[in-house]
């Protein structure tokens, strides 16, 4: 396993894990867009053909990440599990994070705050990173949200509760604390 | 208003250019992290569709990114020559059966849907695709100059001094 620089924009770095060939860390550093995935995805496919089938990504130097780029991750996640494997994340940026989080895919990986975490993620006794704000700040978590008039059906924004007035129709709305929508 | 263009050829070479030029568009129009990812990863998409479905890797073509801020409105207007190529007339997926199935593409135009307030296209005279995207931004950096003015009043024997303070952003 050698270290190799995927269009002079995403570095993979492998380390064994504990002498034993069947565990990896990947560690990424570069973005990963539509530009450089299939050859990501290409370079780790073989090593999951290859025999590895436990890899810890280490996300500290990934800087972007797109929707072909989360492809790319359940695509291993699909090819790992078909060979009674497993992988985990750890070291997300928050803007990598962000976009996980934006797209709902953060309940489908394994994502830890560091290596230790990651690796017991992996066998089976550590805890995940918080993925979902704790019940109390769940309410102010929902804010911003887009959504339509219920008079005219107008795409709108608002970051916070409160009554309000569509843009579009003038017609009155009233966004709770919990985001639900109603007319006045 | 304010606006730039950038005009890029039709390279995936190019989608880490289209993102820096319009990233540093939105924080120059003071748009939070949040937002600045949600408009990054939007055009991110839109960028790829255009080179991969439309131009087709052909570098002798290309496209155009204008941003324009006006008021709070951040707007993106994506233009490029060729046969019509209308995202909005795509079906919309059932996100829920794409994240079950753990499909691997196609997430593209869900993601600019959901994370802009307004996409328009237009096929303008039969030749240019346009399409816009519109965001209201959420702002953080809000760089405010104040200036104050005195201005002297004369009423009889006294002077009034008049002091107004105008905020620049």
């Amino acid at each position: 396993m050698e270290e190799i620089t995927i269009k002079d924009s995403l570095k993979i770095t492998p380390m064994q894990v504990g002498g034993s060939a069947d565990t990896v860390q990947l560690v990424l550093n570069g973005y990963l867009d539509t530009y450089n995935s299939p050859e990501f995805q290409s370079h780790v496919n073989s090593l999951i053909n290859s025999g590895v089938n436990s890899i810890i990504f280490n996300c500290n130097g990934l800087n972007y990440i797109s929707s072909t780029g989360i492809g790319a991750f359940t695509a291993f996640l699909k090819l790992i599990k078909q060979k009674k494997g497993d992988m985990a994340l750890f070291g997300l940026q928050k803007k990598v994070m962000d976009v996980f989080q934006l797209l709902g895919f953060t309940k489908f990986f394994k994502i830890a705050d560091d290596f230790e975490s990651a690796l017991a993620l992996l066998r089976g006794e550590g805890k995940e990173q918080m993925k979902e704000p704790p019940a109390a700040t769940q309410v102010h978590a929902a804010f911003p949200i887009v959504f339509g008039c219920p008079h005219c059906g107008k795409k709108l924004k608002t970051s916070k509760a409160g009554t309000f007035r569509c843009s579009g129709c003038k017609g009155i709305i009233v966004v709770d604390e919990g985001a639900k929508i109603k007319t006045a | 208003m304010k606006s730039e263009t950038i005009y890029l050829e039709s390279s995936l070479a190019n989608l880490a250019k289209a993102r820096n030029f319009i990233s540093k568009m939105a924080k120059a129009c003071g748009a939070n992290d949040e937002d600045i990812t949600k408009i990054e990863i939007s055009c991110d998409e839109w960028s790829a569709n255009i080179i991969e479905h439309s131009l087709g890797h052909d570098t002798e073509r290309g496209f155009t990114i204008q941003c324009i801020k006006n008021g709070n409105k951040f707007i993106i207007v994506y233009e490029h020559e060729g046969e019509k190529f209308n995202p909005i007339e795509q079906e919309r997926i059932d996100i829920n059966d794409h994240f079950s199935t753990l499909k691997e593409r196609g997430l593209g135009l869900y993601i600019m849907r959901e994370m802009m307030d307004e996409i328009h296209y237009e096929y303008v005279k039969n030749t240019t695709n346009r399409l816009t995207l519109v965001t209201t931004v959420t702002r953080q950096y809000i760089h405010r100059q104040v200036l104050p003015y005195i201005i002297p009043l004369r009423a009889g024997n006294y002077v009034l001094l008049m002091v107004i303070f105008l905020i620049q952003e």
